[in-house]
């Protein structure tokens, strides 16, 4: 059974249809990229998925149970986390705080979290920024504290909105690995990404959104080489193997 | 046109730039380039006004070392910062408005404004939307669309492609090529082999230092940036 | 945390001993009044500061609690711990529907909605003659007793104010660092982030304000029983409920020394300018350099005083 089944999800704000009939299926362990040009719905998506906003139509169904509309903690309780698109650090803690508070969501006591936080660092690399402030720290580094966050509150699907934002291609392939890491531990994920080496390195499955619509769907070899997919959003420069 | 020297930034106690000088002549692209948290974003940020420093910033002779923020653009400087920054409750045309706002900039407004929209299509769809509910990458072009809407004389660019797709980005890049004409530009970027493509001259920053400086070219085919900042594999002998 | 216990049971245990020694009904009033802001001053920091939900009106669990104890104590004469207990759990309750009323708004909106609130009861102290003798107030008519011992003189109310104040700095400084104290300060950071973390915001909004609530309305019982009078003016007014603040933003918002420090500071202040002679005409000059002090720390210091002196240490650190 899929983890997450996504059934025609629509959003509409006013008279705009941001989201205009999306579905897809995400398989327990898998990874699904969902990509697509600026403002084609792939944030409102997620946002509909993780009980961020509800859809005006559609249905979400978690682990089997229809899920549409629940708030973000109920659902983060059942096993979903997020990152978000634009970081939302908690500015004024220092980025152990950030992950303890993430921590004691799942945890009975502070020593627990405290425990779990120190892993949870390390595997993600930000064991030497632990005292910084997280307002003070670089948009590559908040990019990776989202994910820490989320990581602590042990998820079985996680939904990562551009991970790989501010990476030069040595710390995107250091990310990469992460994502594995995290993969092999049996968490799915899906994936919003526009450095399309890191999509191509990760993904099991792709679907293709243009103005809140699927134009393509299926394995990365194929979706990249689909005529609408070069057009909407690759480009000829991709596509001529650059 | 600008020239920094000795810069030493800090917030608040903490200091996260070391002894960095270095000049920007007029009408090249310069590139900064170096890992995440290493102390690009300080640098532009210094330059600015917007973190504080020791050291001395002078722009076309004269010294803004400590001159505020808020009259950079005035001046002719405009820093596009990453992580978009537009004004959420304002419409997209309003903020590409607001963009134009200093003195210089006024009277060509409305050719300014048509020269963004065609470089941005998409934001010629949202101009009547408010900022606010623009997805993530139309708010970084509108982001970049409100910097060149100032005619600057130095144009901060930090990050610009963060978050945006393939096409809009190779667009963005070949754009930054045309204002080069008109505009010197800063580039702080993501995607290194554009930067380093369309570079006249760069610097690589390790830890709040420079460790290397050259022009494109020699950056490129520097083997330790190959490896540390491109993550090419060196070729065995 | 062992820095905070230690350094407030030393001081407590110095002032319990100090103060007898040398203090006259004048100073045992000011040292009571600053223990008494101390607390007010924690209690509105705790879902002020710490969990951001600024609020404007909380003169109101102040006030029944007051009102509470006051009515208990003439009817029954049941012990003060007790009594402040059911105080500050009415107030508690009270907060519970205040909440759910409010929560729905946001920023300045659930500002004004406390100040709305206040209000309200305060309207119906002033009115409601058969309970709370309205404007007239209440006179406390027995001779209550904390844990058997009776409470009456200023020496005895001195001792019971100092194991008050202390109780209630050893608990916020505890629950700060609890599960729940994290909570609250996740919300106030960025409530979206919480909730994606499996915090329900609602949820623990109510907890801050619950804990505030009971915290202000215990602190309000014992106001009233040392005042041995209430009566609205003196409880549910708004002049009440901006002090709270005050004292909090002043000494250092989001810290537990901030309301100490801001209470010994402005409440000596406001004793020594009622002292001075040639001020007796302006008796409530004191509100005017209030108003200074707020703006001067909202400008140059917003951390208050706390931040202040972390500043001073810093300088004086650097030079040595």
């Amino acid at each position: 059974m899929a983890i997450l089944k996504v059934e025609n999800l629509v959003k509409r704000f006013g008279g705009l249809a941001a989201v205009n009939g999306v579905s897809f299926e995400v398989g327990r362990g898998e990874i699904l990229a969902l990509i697509g040009p600026n403002g084609a719905g792939k944030t409102t998506c997620f946002n509909m998925i993780a009980g961020y906003m509800p859809p005006t139509e559609g249905k979400v169904i978690f682990d089997g149970k229809d899920v549409t509309g629940q708030k973000p903690y109920t659902l983060n309780k059942h096993g979903l986390a997020r990152t978000f698109q634009v970081v939302k650090p908690l500015a004024r803690l220092s980025v152990f705080d950030n992950v303890m508070v993430a921590c004691l969501s799942k945890s009975r006591n502070i020593t627990e979290a405290r425990g779990k936080a120190i892993g949870v660092l390390e595997r993600t690399g930000l064991a030497s920024l632990r005292d910084t402030l997280a307002g003070s720290l670089s948009i590559g580094h908040l990019k990776r504290l989202e994910v820490a966050r989320a990581l602590a509150t042990r998820p079985a699907l996680l939904l990562m909105d551009e991970p790989m934002g501010g990476l030069t291609p040595p710390e995107v392939d250091r990310a990469i690995e992460l994502i594995h890491d995290i993969n092999r531990d049996g968490v799915s994920i899906v994936i919003i990404e526009h450095i399309m080496k890191a999509v191509m390195a990760v993904a099991h499955s792709i679907v293709v959104l243009q103005n809140g619509e699927p134009i393509a769907r299926g394995k990365p070899e194929a979706v990249v080489r689909d005529d609408r997919v070069i057009r909407a959003y690759l480009g000829e420069g991709y596509a001529a193997g650059r | 046109m600008l020239q920094v020297d000795k810069l030493n930034s800090f917030y608040g106690n903490v200091q996260a730039v070391w002894d960095v000088s270095f000049e920007v002549k007029q009408g090249e692209i310069l590139a900064i380039i170096g890992t995440n948290g290493a102390g690009k974003t300080t640098i532009m940020q210094s330059i600015v006004g917007l973190v504080d420093k020791t050291g001395t910033v002078s722009f076309q002779g004269s010294d803004i070392s400590s001159m505020p923020a808020h009259k950079m653009a005035e001046l002719g400087i405009s820093y596009v910062p990453e992580g978009r920054k537009v004004f959420p409750e304002m419409t997209v045309m309003e903020n590409l408005v607001v963009g134009g706002y200093n003195k210089r900039s006024r009277s060509t407004r409305k050719d300014m404004i048509s020269y963004v929209l065609d470089t941005f299509p998409r934001l010629k769809e949202r101009l009547g939307n408010f900022a606010g509910n623009l997805s993530g990458g139309e708010q970084q072009m509108l982001a970049i669309g409100r910097g060149l809407m100032a005619r600057p004389r130095l144009l901060l660019l930090d990050e610009p492609s963060l978050g945006i797709a393939p096409i809009p980005t190779e667009e963005i890049f070949k754009k930054i090529v045309e204002i080069k004409k008109e505009t010197t530009i800063v580039l702080v970027e993501q995607h290194l082999h554009h930067a380093l493509s369309i570079c006249d001259r760069g610097y690589a920053i390790e830890h709040g230092r420079i460790s290397l400086g050259g022009s494109g070219e020699e950056l490129r085919n520097n083997p330790h940036i190959q490896s540390v900042y491109l993550g090419m594999q060196a070729t065995p002998a | 945390m062992k820095t905070t216990f230690i350094s407030t049971t030393v001081t407590a245990a110095l002032l319990a001993i100090f103060v007898p020694m040398v203090a006259n009904l004048h100073t045992y009033s000011i040292v009571i009044t600053v223990l008494i802001w101390i607390m007010f001053g924690l209690s509105w920091n705790l879902l002020g500061g710490y969990t951001g939900q600024v609020s404007f009106g909380h003169a109101m669990f102040l006030g029944v609690g007051a009102y509470a104890s006051m009515l208990i104590v003439n009817a029954v004469n049941l012990d003060m711990a007790l009594t402040l207990l059911i105080g500050g759990l009415l107030a508690g309750l009270v907060s519970l529907a205040v909440g759910f009323l409010i929560f729905r708004l946001k920023g300045p909106y659930f500002a004004l909605g406390t100040l709305a609130f206040a209000e309200i009861i305060h309207i119906v102290a002033r009115n409601m003659k058969g309970v709370t003798n309205g404007g007239e107030g209440i006179m406390l008519m027995n001779r209550p007793t904390f844990l058997g011992i009776q409470v009456f003189n200023k020496t005895e109310y001195f001792y019971l104010a100092l194991l008050l104040a202390t109780l209630t700095i050893l608990f916020c400084a505890c629950l700060i660092r609890s599960k729940t104290g994290y909570s609250f300060i996740a919300v106030r950071e960025d409530q979206d982030s919480a909730e994606a973390m499996g915090m329900n915001s609602t949820v623990v909004k109510s907890r801050a304000l619950f804990v505030s609530a009971f915290l202000a309305g215990v602190a309000g019982g014992f106001y009233g029983l040392y005042n041995k009078f209430i009566d609205p003016e003196m409880t549910l007014t708004v002049h009440m409920s901006v002090e709270m603040i005050f004292v909090t933003v002043i000494g250092g918002i989001g810290t537990i020394a901030g309301p100490v420090i801001g209470s010994a500071v402005l409440i000596s202040l406001q004793e020594y300018l009622k002292s001075l002679d040639f001020l007796q005409a302006f008796p409530s000059l004191y509100l005017i350099v209030y108003g200074l002090l707020i703006m001067l720390v909202i400008v140059y210091l917003p951390g208050g005083l706390v931040e202040g002196l972390r500043k001073i240490r810093a300088r004086v650190k650097k030079e040595s």
